[in-house]
């Protein structure tokens, strides 16, 4: 496992965590978008406040949402990773 | 069937939309059509104006899959998702679907069924500026409930 991942804060999140985006170096230990989640709580307290099973906020891969079922989903070099607070539109 | 999906600053035309639409097109029995406006109140503040933000390349992407969704479920005809992004003011209009379709009862339907999975599954997100400053737009628990009766 090797490479990074560019991991985008949305909207009200990007206010929450201090910063629109970052890059993650991708190792073993932080394989798939759970372990992302897991890394974020482990260093953010803004994560640990908003990333939690309660609240409705979502994570896309490539654009794509990933259901709270498929956190397994591995990750690879390159992918954009997208943190989204509950979404107002319309 | 076409499904087609726009999102910028320009504003539209509900009617030259809807022209546009119908032309050549005699098998076209009903026009379903809902136009999303912004209020000078919200959550009891005034509302000065608002700033709509999205995710670029994941929003029209996430429109054309609620489109072809709606299509999969109903007789549709033609299908058309128009969202505004940017600064915006009371009074402005931000969103148009129309749905065109052989019979009333799949246009109405195809056409609520979009706005509800737009509000919970398209990436916008609302800022505000009230007398209180600036605020971003909390979701609203009535829009799972209404997104989640499909």
């Amino acid at each position: 496992m090797s490479g990074s991942v560019r991991v985008l804060f949305l909207a009200r999140f990007r206010d929450r965590f201090g910063r629109a985006e970052q890059r993650v170096e991708l190792a073993p230990t932080l394989a798939t978008v759970g372990d992302l989640i897991r890394w974020l709580h482990a260093n953010e307290p803004a994560a640990r406040e908003e990333l939690t099973p309660g609240r409705a906020w979502r994570v896309a891969v490539n654009h794509a949402l990933v259901p709270a079922d498929a956190f397994d989903r591995p990750l690879s070099a390159g992918d954009e990773v997208a943190f989204l607070p509950p979404v107002t539109g319309g | 069937m076409g499904i087609e999906v726009r999102v910028g600053e320009a504003d539209f035309d509900v009617g030259a939309e809807i022209v546009r639409l119908r032309r050549g097109r005699p098998e076209v029995g009903a026009v379903a059509s809902f136009v999303g406006c912004v209020r000078d109140v919200n959550d009891g503040a005034a509302v000065s104006k608002l700033v709509l933000e999205h995710y670029p390349g994941m929003t029209e992407k996430a429109l054309e899959d609620i489109g072809a969704e709606a299509c999969r479920r109903w007789q549709v005809i033609d299908l058309l998702i128009v969202h505004r992004v940017g600064p915006l003011a009371p009074m402005d209009q931000i969103v148009l679907v129309v749905v065109t379709s052989g019979h009333r009862g799949e246009a109405f339907a195809a056409c609520e069924f979009v706005m509800d999975y737009l509000k919970t599954r398209a990436p916008f997100w609302k800022r505000e500026s009230t007398p209180e400053g600036e605020r971003w737009v909390d979701a609203r628990e009535s829009d799972d409930q209404a997104a989640a009766r499909w």
